[in-house]
């Protein structure tokens, strides 16, 4: 039971001569909610629809509930995971049961057990509306949550999602996690990629993907230790028009808004105070951001 | 004027990046100038001609000699039926038939009837036949016999299956198989490039089903919307234009369901190459054009040159359209139906071979 639900080795996706995916292997747990974080076109989406049997891989292996994934096995592994595209996954022009009716149909769900399951997955995400209403009426929120209950009709034991939230309210975007803490809390195994750092917060462990590689795979808090050795401080200008400190004295040095994210690379007492003539600096925890920028784009330059 | 430049230069680029949009733009219009100039002409050519006299007629041999020479009509292959048998088969187009005792005998004693049998299934081919068929007889009267004040010879002309001339009885029949053909291709590519173009593509392939399952719930209820259509578009021949239904139905719903196959295929195909609807769009007008015209439901193939014949003749739609048409306006016998539905199937069966292995359940 301990075995990992998914595990890659090697994985490689090319699309003529270019690689979307870059020898990439990884494993996520069964019940942890798998952050898969990159920036755009750095291979999130690839990967996943590898995972889920839409592509086939160039090279490297897939297991997924220990089955590997090779021709012909393809229906196997499909019956064990769930998808949300990016792309919207419902159908725009019909209704909500109806939408629902064709999902358990292509899962071959008999009647008793979809009607079973539709009840449970409606209670989930607690809608109390009317299932004929047309998909294209409803509001975004909702209806990135019923796509979540069709991916989950068939009750798979992982599902991945791909930006589930992207476009969506803040507030919707709020419940709609808190729906996948709940899944992860009933035994379901969540993959999810997302470009809200805050919402990355919420993931037992992430993955960092960059240029189809993957460049980093720990919890939040190991990734901001490991990244951010020193200190990181929130420095804010006093005034308006101060002149920006020397950047050599800094491993980071970042604009947010008005304020800078900054690393020293040596840190003394006397560098500090001569700052505090024109900045307040506050000591601060690094978050998913900083790691992110660090990683990813910091990488870059 | 600068946000006019710049709508144009926004279009235009857009084009040139489409390769499938600019191909039907560049190539459709030198198809259709090749295909409309080669292909339609409502002038019937190569009708195909019996004769039926007695041995040793030197008058109506010369008829017919001339006949042949004219590039109007040409000769069916040596038959075991008579002329009669043969136009209602649909091996000829047109049987003249001499007086009793021979052409030439009767011009002697000055008297007789030169009977014109003409297959009217094919209004078009029919209506020149008669025109034709007399200058060609008067020609040889005046040339060998030098008769040309009193001409004895009495024609009488007999059109069969479609006595009228009823140029509606004709089309109906055609633009019923063009519409199964039309909603077909239409409803079915247009179907799948949606799902790519919206990404429900994904949902579908995601779920554990074979490409059998995508193509079969993507074309059955397609074959019912094009069968509906079908009946409406008879219903109407029937009870505005007074058409009447001389065949077997069950034939006539097994050549339908026989053209289903190479039709569906069709659509099928075209559509693994779209990812949008606008591009399956533009696909079906070039394969609609293209299957329109070179099918005869219109204009004769008989015209056609060489090479367009060829291609016609392993277009569906050719067939589909001689099926129908025979068997509503003359009661196709058994043997015509197996020799249309059997180039059906077997087109049907090649385009559907290339369509599923080139249709894929991956992205
Ligand atoms: N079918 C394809 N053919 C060619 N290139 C492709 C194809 N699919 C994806 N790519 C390329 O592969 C790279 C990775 O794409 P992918 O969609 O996996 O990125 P992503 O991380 O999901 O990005 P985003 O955050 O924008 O969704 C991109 O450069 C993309 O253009
Ligand atoms: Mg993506």
């Amino acid at each position: 039971m301990n075995q990992p639900i998914v595990s890659v080795k090697n994985l490689s996706v090319r699309f003529g001569t270019f690689y979307a995916v870059k020898n990439v292997s990884f494993q996520v747990d069964r019940g942890e909610i798998f952050g898969f974080l990159g920036a755009n076109g750095a291979g999130k989406t690839t990967t996943i629809r590898v995972l889920c049997g839409l592509l086939p891989a160039t090279e490297g292996t897939v297991f997924i509930d220990n089955e590997r994934f090779t021709r012909g096995k393809e229906n196997l592994i499909k019956q064990k995971v769930g998808y949300m595209s990016q792309k919207f996954t419902l159908y725009d022009g019909i209704s909500i049961a109806e939408n629902m009716d064709f999902a358990a149909a292509l899962h071959h769900l008999d009647k008793k057990r979809y009607e079973q399951r539709r009840t449970e997955l409606l209670r989930f995400i607690d809608f109390r509306e009317d299932l004929s209403l047309l998909v294209r009426d409803l509001p975004g929120g909702i209806k990135q949550e019923i796509a979540l209950c069709v991916s989950l009709l068939h009750d798979p034991p992982i599902i991945f999602l791909d930006e589930p939230t992207a476009g969506v309210a803040p507030k919707a975007r709020a419940r709609f996690w808190d729906l996948i803490r709940h899944l992860a809390q009933t035994g379901k195994t969540v993959f999810v990629t997302t470009h809200y750092m805050d919402e990355a917060e919420n993931c037992d462990r992430i993955a960092l993907m960059r240029a189809g590689e993957l460049i980093a795979l720990d919890t939040p808090a190991a990734l901001k230790k490991k990244t951010f050795q020193g200190q990181l401080y929130l420095i804010t200008p006093k005034r308006g028009n101060v002149p920006l400190p020397d950047k050599s004295l800094f491993e980071i040095f970042e604009p947010y808004g008005r304020h800078y994210h900054a690393l020293f690379k040596k840190e003394t007492t006397s560098i500090q105070k001569q700052l505090a003539e024109n900045f307040n600096i506050t000591p601060i925890a690094p978050s998913l951001e900083d790691v992110f920028i660090r990683l990813v784009e910091g990488k870059d330059r | 004027m600068s946000t006019l430049l710049g709508f144009i230069k926004k279009e235009l680029i857009a084009l040139r990046r489409d390769p499938i949009m600019l191909a039907a733009i560049l190539i459709l219009p030198i198809v259709q100038v090749i295909i409309l100039s080669q292909a339609i002409t409502f002038e019937a050519r190569n009708l195909r001609l019996v004769i039926d006299t007695i041995p040793d007629d030197t008058i109506m041999t010369r008829v017919y000699d001339h006949a042949l020479g004219s590039g109007w009509f040409k000769k069916v292959a040596p038959l075991q039926k008579s002329a009669v048998e043969a136009v209602q088969a649909g091996e000829a187009d047109v049987a003249l038939i001499a007086p009793k005792g021979g052409l030439t005998r009767s011009l002697i004693r000055g008297e007789g009837e030169l009977q014109i049998l003409i297959d009217a299934t094919n209004v078009l081919k029919a209506q020149s036949i008669e025109g034709y068929l007399q200058g060609i007889i008067s020609g040889v009267l005046t040339q060998e016999m030098h008769i040309s004040t009193h001409n004895p010879i009495h024609f009488s002309t007999r059109l069969l299956f479609n006595p009228e001339l009823n140029t509606q009885w004709f089309l109906i029949p055609a633009i019923s198989a063009v519409l199964v053909l039309m909603s077909l291709l239409t409803l079915i590519s247009v179907s799948i490039a949606r799902e790519k173009e919206n990404g429900t593509i994904e949902t579908l392939i995601s779920a554990p089903i074979s490409k059998y399952d995508i193509i079969l719930g993507k074309t059955i209820p397609y074959i019912f919307v094009a069968f509906v259509n079908m009946f409406l578009i008879q219903t109407v021949g029937w009870f505005f234009f007074d058409m009447s239904f001389n065949g077997s139905f069950l034939m006539f719903v097994l050549s339908f369901m026989a053209f289903c196959l190479p039709a569906t295929a069709t659509a099928v195909w075209l559509a693994t190459y779209t990812k949008t609807q606008q591009q399956a769009m533009l696909g079906l007008i070039i394969i609609i054009f293209l299957a329109l015209m070179l099918s005869g439901a219109f204009f004769p193939r008989e015209n056609m040159p060489e090479i367009l014949q060829w291609i016609s003749y392993i277009n569906p739609l050719t067939h589909y359209t001689y099926l129908v048409r025979n068997i509503i306006l003359k009661g196709a016998g058994w043997d015509y139906f197996a020799e249309h539905v059997g180039v059906l199937l077997l087109s049907g069966t090649i385009i559907a071979a290339i369509a599923l292995k080139r249709f894929k359940t991956t992205l």
